[in-house]
């Protein structure tokens, strides 16, 4: 039997929730695993206090991942110990919340939540933060939910050092 | 500080050693002199054109500390003003950007054009201001030097900075490569990227015309560059990035000090017509010729214009400018530079390239930057007090090497290894000479007055 609205939500609001496990606990193949082969991952750059760009094939974005290889490029990176970035990975704290669930029709459903991402970095003893709004296209196959696409809007762009898909 | 304060801490022996003290890059007075001398007492790049197109658009950023309104006027005239109402300096504009005939102060209302002239005082008839008030200079305080070479805009608060061209040197050679890319110029795509570290600015400076680091910082990214092209051959499927390969082994490469702290790294790339420009390589040779087209498109080249510009061109194209904050902290300003009316697929190239590597959310940036407040870390360790740029200094050419000459360039000294780290010579006695100068003639000031 197919899901009604209020088991829809519960099921998009524990996917959400289970990626940002996913990253906050590193299971990084779990977390590839909740997208879609031909995921879009992106998280556009600001051009001005309220121009945000939108096209990622003409204009530069802060992250760009047009399948989920890309996104893999990111895990293999993380996993490759070769770069001192990384060398002591920063702990990091997934704030979701404001979940709502729209557009939903059988095949798909769309899905926002406002984040706020804790990055702990060792070198530093300090904490900083992104926060933002996340916009996801989810596909539906049976009961099953996975991300088609995904969309990072980071309110505070001034990077302090590092913006990857674990503090994001 | 006096000039013998600072003249020890640059241990300048040709052919023995150049070595500098690491309190360069930790001491607050130090610092406090690099901004009143260099950042607030010499030309330093401002902005692309692209974000100032027409007449009356207008910018507002920082030359060293100080808040300015740069404003573009008649065709490639362009103007500034600092920051501050004249009544009681407010910051007159506080928008990023914009376009604007006039400039109304938000604190009592006080207006100005986009000349800096003062139109309208509030309340000037029952302001009860005492007579010929209205006659002193209220106008914005014009910032002496603002010009642009070739879409490239620089300012300088120093009236006494040499034209601009003079001060660009061999670089100038440099910026109009870049721009001759496409017949059209150059445009800065949409998109912004800013980031922080805990470094002083001059890792930035140094960091950008590193080729000793590239193998060891990017390991990863090389790697990984290496892995995914091996991934999409198995799979007999694209590449889709198609990265940028640097090896210093089987190619012509090498770097430059191109005087005024100018410097240069450059070299051959093995798979040049993987990149955005090298797509287009046959129809630019027909269009620039042969050796230009080799430069252009063939060759990575890393320019540093002294002291807050870094013009890249190879991995993808990115400017790459910063404002010193404090001591330990810079702000670095990123953005990606392409040729004007490309093909869609180039430019698809260009800017996936340039995600991959660029930015402080690409995958290799960070590993730079990490780098330098790892430094940062190090030079507190007092005790350790120099290091050296010595690599290279065995095979240093005084002058131009027969790749200087094919360009046309006349650099102080050339060196055959991209990673040989002696062209930091001609940046620190830069530094060092602009410094001392900036001392003395503060001192003159002092006794004059």
């Amino acid at each position: 039997m197919a899901l009604d609205a209020a088991q829809l939500k519960e099921a998009a609001t524990e996917l959400l929730l289970e990626e940002a496990d996913t990253i906050d606990q590193r299971r990084w193949d779990d977390w590839l695993a909740l997208f879609e082969e031909d995921a879009t991952y992106y998280a556009p750059a600001w051009e001005g206090d309220d121009d945000l760009t939108s096209d990622p094939h003409q204009e530069i974005s802060l992250i760009f991942c047009g399948n989920r290889e890309r996104m893999w490029d990111r895990v293999w990176r993380i996993k490759s110990n070769l770069s001192s970035s990384l060398a002591r990975m920063p702990r990091t704290c997934h704030l979701v919340t404001n979940i709502r669930v729209s557009d939903v029709s059988n095949s798909a459903l769309k899905a926002t939540a406002n984040f706020r991402t804790e990055t702990f970095k060792h070198e530093e003893k300090d904490s900083t933060a992104f926060f933002g709004r996340y916009l996801y296209d989810l596909k539906r196959t049976g009961d099953q939910l996975t991300i088609q696409n995904k969309k990072i809007i980071v309110y505070n762009d001034i990077i302090p050092r590092q913006m990857d898909i674990f503090n994001i | 500080m006096q000039p013998e304060d600072l003249n020890w801490r640059i241990k300048d022996e040709p052919g023995e050693t150049f070595r500098v003290h690491r309190s360069i890059y930790t001491d607050e007075e130090i610092f406090e002199l690099e901004m009143s001398h260099i950042y607030e007492g010499g030309w330093i790049y401002i902005d692309h054109e692209t974000h100032l197109q027409k007449e009356n658009d207008y910018i507002t950023t920082f030359i060293g500390r100080q808040p300015v309104i740069i404003v573009r006027g008649k065709g490639d005239d362009y103007r500034g003003y600092i920051n501050a109402c004249s009544h009681r300096g407010a910051k007159v504009c506080r928008q990023a950007s914009g376009n604007a005939k006039n400039f109304v102060c938000p604190y009592h209302g006080w207006v100005y054009n986009s000349s800096g002239k003062l139109l309208d005082i509030k309340d000037k008839d029952r302001g009860g201001f005492p007579e010929g008030y209205l006659d002193r200079d209220y106008d914005l305080v014009p910032v002496p030097h603002v010009q642009a070479h070739h879409g490239f805009i620089f300012a300088s608060l120093n009236p006494n900075s040499p034209p601009l061209l003079e001060h660009l040197g061999e670089s100038a050679r440099f910026i109009e490569m870049f721009a001759n890319e496409s017949k059209d110029g150059l445009e800065v795509l949409r998109g912004r990227s800013t980031y922080t570290h805990r470094g002083n600015w001059k890792m930035q400076a140094e960091n950008g015309v590193d080729g000793y680091h590239v193998d060891v910082v990017h390991a990863s990214y090389f790697r990984l560059a290496a892995e995914r092209a091996k991934l999409a051959a198995a799979a007999k499927g694209e590449d889709g990035v198609k990265a940028i390969q640097v090896n210093l082994t089987d190619t012509d490469n090498g770097n430059y000090d191109l005087g005024n702290g100018h410097v240069m790294i450059w070299t051959d790339i093995p798979n040049y017509r993987d990149r955005a420009l090298g797509m287009q390589y046959d129809t630019l040779e027909e269009r620039v010729g042969k050796l230009e087209a080799k430069w252009m498109a063939g060759r990575l080249r890393q320019v540093l214009i002294y002291p807050n510009l870094i013009l890249f061109d190879g991995i993808s194209t990115q400017l790459r400018s910063w404002n010193p904050i404090a001591v330990d902290k810079t702000e670095v300003y990123a953005v990606c530079v392409a040729p004007k009316g490309e093909p869609e697929e180039a430019r698809e190239r260009r800017i996936r390239q340039y995600e991959d590597f660029y930015g402080a959310s690409g995958i290799a940036t960070p590993d730079d930057l990490t780098e330098f407040d790892a430094c940062q870390d190090g030079y507190n360790g007092r005790l350790a007090e120099w290091h050296d740029f010595d690599r290279g200094m065995g095979r240093l050419h005084l002058g131009a090497d027969k790749f200087a000459e094919e360009v046309g360039i006349t650099p102080v000294s050339s060196a055959s290894d991209f990673a040989d780290e002696a062209l930091y010579h001609g940046e620190y006695r830069h530094w060092l000479e602009t410094l001392t100068k900036g001392i003395q003639a503060e001192q003159e000031t002092a006794h004059g007055a």
